[in-house]
């Protein structure tokens, strides 16, 4: 019961980071809708997998799945963000940390 | 009641695909598909708690790991060039 909870609020949650991912005004902006919908969304729908299927094997995997995407998405989110920021996409926002990694 | 929550999920796809068809630069369009990539290890581990089958997991551990790879693989390829100037002749 507690894990359909989980999985109901996950759902919730990437409904969420999917409205902001359409409505953020900028590339720097929407990672952080992105990153809602990863750690928010499909951790909090794992979990709840993870508490459904309690002492067996897929709760192991659904562990490591857990902690694969809390490693690796703002990996990937960085990543993505350094490569728009090094070609030129400019930032809504008025002041620029990162000016010395353009040279 | 799962099917609840994937279809939650499947409408946040939906959403998604809005940014992934008229972002304005590269970067949005890559952040897009691998919002949607991981949407979909979601869909894959609750089919497979749907159907009541344990290979669903391993596949969505895999997709996982592949998602990742092509995520930084492209935004590697990105690094170096113009994505927000339009192009003059």
């Amino acid at each position: 019961m507690i894990g359909l909870a989980f999985m109901i609020i996950g759902g919730i949650f990437s409904i969420i980071g999917a409205i902001g991912l359409v409505r953020f005004p900028d590339v720097y902006t929407r990672s952080h809708a992105q990153t809602v919908v990863n750690v928010g969304g499909i951790c909090m729908v794992l979990l709840g997998v993870m508490a459904e299927s309690f002492y067996s094997l897929s709760f192991v995997k659904a562990f490591f799945l857990v902690i694969f995407i809390f490693v690796t998405s703002p990996v990937g989110t960085h990543a993505i963000t350094k490569a728009a920021y090094l070609s030129g996409v400019k930032p809504v926002a008025k002041r620029d940390e990162w000016k010395r990694l353009k040279k | 009641m799962i099917d609840y929550v994937i279809f939650l999920l499947v409408a946040g796809m939906f959403i998604i695909f809005v940014r992934f068809v008229k972002g304005p630069t590269i970067a949005d369009r890559v952040l897009a598909g691998d919002t949607i990539n991981s949407l979909v290890i979601g869909v894959i581990v609750l089919v497979g708690m749907y159907y009541k089958n344990d290979m669903f997991m391993d596949i969505a551990i895999v997709y996982a790991m592949i998602s990742f790879l092509s995520t930084l693989a492209v935004s590697k390829y990105l690094m170096g060039r113009k994505m927000h100037e339009r192009v003059e002749r």
